[in-house]
């Protein structure tokens, strides 16, 4: 199993605990060159300056008490520096982990953009063990997030973390857990214990910093969410408004080669009337008998067209009314089975509407089907809209009738409510559209 | 002799009735009626017509396919005039129709067709190689041109504006001088003051004077 042991991010003590070899030769090295400076010192200062005073009979006091001072002011300063230079040779050319780690903390003090932090450790710990790779995971709001690896790694999914030979350290801030440090020693070798108390020392300064960065990547995360909602709004709206431009573009043309050419016929055969009048009275009044059937049409389109733009019966009636008429117009045979609603909001029951109007079409144009059945159901806190047909279902790929289908999701959205699109029972497309109703003071 | 003339328009009961409408016409013979742009300038080859009236907006595309078609005759046959009939008083499509030209075209807001001797009259105009722009076309494009902060138009008076507007729908100094209630010599006095003051070169040809006023609204309409 290796060294997979779970630490805990406390640090060990520094006491209590044997020596690796390399610690024993580096503690040897020192030694021997303190002892050598001492020496060296003593004989300089005292017997050298013995020399020098013409005095070399017993040892003066004076020089010895400047040989302890030289020794007491150097002694401390210089065994750092020989500690340091001795453990680089032991430590195979690598900086000593204690060196590493103090690196670390000063980098971690400095000012390192938070964000780098973690790449800066999984060097760190790289660097002090001469592991394969290093990385930092972080718990972002319920997911492992790997927020920084050395050697830089490009995807997110972290390097085998079910090998065991990979060790896991977590780190945890103020009580509670905050994510993990994955380290794979070299060849799968054990840490040696002082590299050992790097890492679980690294793990325990990491704390804090790592509160930080992870702070700053769930915040990242939700500004990124919800600048992707923003965008989806955005979007949504774009849509509405592009739908909106069509169905003017629809109504014109709609009113120009219905309404008006009919009115204008009317102008024309009216006038036609007039001028036979005279000569042809016979004539003139067969002219004006075609001319009521062809107003009654003319009218009758002209409301055909309002209620495209906004069925009166919905304001005055209601909704369930409303779909009973869009039914009955809709060119295919159609069952209704809607509940009154009550007070839906004028917004929520245009939304509805015109979502059934859209399925009914969709059904009528693509379904095949024989019967669409609509049903209305009002519930405690929403109204939920299901149109179903018997046809043969479509593949929304070969129909590509994404304008409608974008229609309907986006009137949806518009009143916060979901659409969605499906197979029916009996093997045809069921759409499902589902407003929750706003309660409270306002609604 | 009766004015030969063929109508195209896509709607069957402005088609039949205005070609009802223009058969009781003592002057005007409708040889032909068609529904579409292609059938149209077959049937034009086939008949050779004095006039051709046709709907802007037509199958397949419902946008300017009556303009494309009347171009097309007149490169083809110079000596039969075209008016189109629009249903908007706005946009450029008095320009796309009148760019190679004036003569022989007319250009008439559809709910003209209810009246039936301005309805001749354009037909016979272009018949004889004139013009005919609905009047209120010419005034929509004066009018959008006179609102402007800075228009050109802004130096000419009331009498001149009113005079611009005719020599734009195609009349000539006699039927300006009718429809203005003023004599000949009054009418010829304002058009020098008026080409004067827009400065643009004064022409006496109608049809020339008629693209010359359009130019210019044109070219100033940039705003």
């Amino acid at each position: 199993m290796g060294l997979a042991v779970q630490h805990t991010a406390a640090m060990h003590p520094r006491r209590g605990r044997p020596r690796t070899a390399a610690e024993r030769r580096t503690a040897l090295v020192v030694a021997s060159v303190m002892t050598l400076f001492v020496g060296t010192v003593y004989v300089v200062v005292v017997l050298g300056g013995a020399q020098v005073l013409g005095d070399p009979s017993s040892p003066h006091t004076v020089l010895s008490i400047l040989a302890t001072t030289v020794v007491a002011l150097s002694f401390e300063p210089l065994r750092a520096r020989v500690e340091h230079r001795a453990a680089r040779l032991t430590n195979g050319g690598r900086p000593p982990p204690y060196e590493v780690l103090r690196g670390f903390c000063d980098a971690v003090a400095g000012s390192y953009p938070a964000e780098e932090i973690p790449t800066r450790m999984a060097r760190t710990l790289v660097q002090g063990t001469d592991a394969e790779w290093a990385e930092v995971w972080l718990d972002v709001r319920g997911r492992m997030v790997r927020a920084g690896s050395w050697p830089a790694a490009g995807d997110g999914r972290g390097r085998a973390p079910e090998d065991p030979a990979v060790l896991h350290l977590g780190v945890g801030y103020a009580g509670g857990p905050l994510g993990e440090i994955r380290l794979r020693p070299r060849g799968g070798r054990q840490l040696t214990p002082v590299e050992d108390r790097l890492v679980t020392g690294l793990a325990g300064q990491a704390g804090l910093v790592l509160g930080e960065v992870r702070l700053r990547t769930a915040l990242a995360q939700r500004f990124a969410e919800l600048s992707a909602r923003a965008e989806e709004l955005r979007s949504s709206r774009r849509r509405l408004v592009t739908a909106q431009d069509d169905e003017r573009r629809r109504l014109e043309r709609d009113i120009h080669d219905g309404a008006q050419q009919h009115l204008l016929a009317l102008t024309v055969n009216l006038r036609l009337a007039q001028s036979l009048a005279k000569r042809s009275p016979e004539r003139a009044a067969e002219v004006l008998a075609a001319q009521a059937p062809a107003a009654r049409t003319t009218v009758r389109t002209v409301v055909s067209l309002s209620r495209g733009i906004y069925p009166s019966v919905l304001t005055e009636q209601g909704l369930p009314e409303a779909l009973a008429e869009a039914a009955a117009s809709s060119g295919i045979a159609v069952r209704v089975d809607a509940d009154p609603v009550g007070s839906c909001p004028a917004d929520v029951g245009a939304a509805l509407y015109f979502t059934c109007l859209e399925a009914l079409q969709n059904a009528a144009k693509h379904s095949g089907a024989a019967e669409v059945r609509v049903r209305l159901a009002r519930e405690e806190s929403a109204v939920t809209l299901t149109v179903e047909d018997d046809g043969h279902g479509f593949d929304r790929v070969r129909t590509r009738t994404g304008t409608g289908l974008a229609n309907m999701a986006d009137r949806m959205d518009a009143v916060g409510g979901l659409l969605e699109i499906g197979a029916s029972p009996a093997g045809g497309v069921r759409v499902r559209a589902r407003v929750p109703l706003r309660t409270g003071p306002e609604a | 002799m009766a004015l030969r003339v063929v109508l195209a328009d896509d709607n069957y009961l402005v088609r039949q009735g205005v070609a009802a409408l223009l058969a009781e016409a003592e002057d005007v013979d409708v040889v032909g009626v068609v529904g579409e742009p292609r059938a149209l300038v077959e049937l034009v080859a086939a008949e050779h017509p004095d006039a051709v009236l046709t709907d802007i907006r037509m199958p397949p595309t419902f946008t300017i396919e009556g303009i494309e078609a009347a171009r097309r005759i007149r490169a083809a046959h110079p000596d039969i005039g075209v008016v189109v009939l629009s249903q908007y008083v706005e946009g450029t499509y008095p320009f796309e129709l009148l760019q190679d030209g004036v003569a022989g075209l007319g250009y008439l807001l559809k709910d003209r067709v209810s009246d039936v001797d301005e309805l001749v009259r354009a037909l016979h105009e272009v018949a004889r190689g004139g013009s005919a722009l609905d009047p209120r076309v010419v005034e929509g494009l004066v009018a959008r041109r006179a609102t402007e902060a800075r228009s050109p138009l802004a130096v000419l008076t009331e009498r001149e504006h009113e005079v611009l507007q005719a020599m734009a729908t195609g009349r000539n100094n006699t039927a300006i001088a009718k429809s203005l209630f003023m004599s000949e010599r009054a009418v010829e006095k304002h058009i020098g003051s008026v080409f004067q003051k827009l400065g643009v070169a004064e022409e006496q040809d109608v049809n020339r004077r008629v693209v010359a006023v359009l130019t210019f609204l044109e070219a100033t309409a940039s705003a």
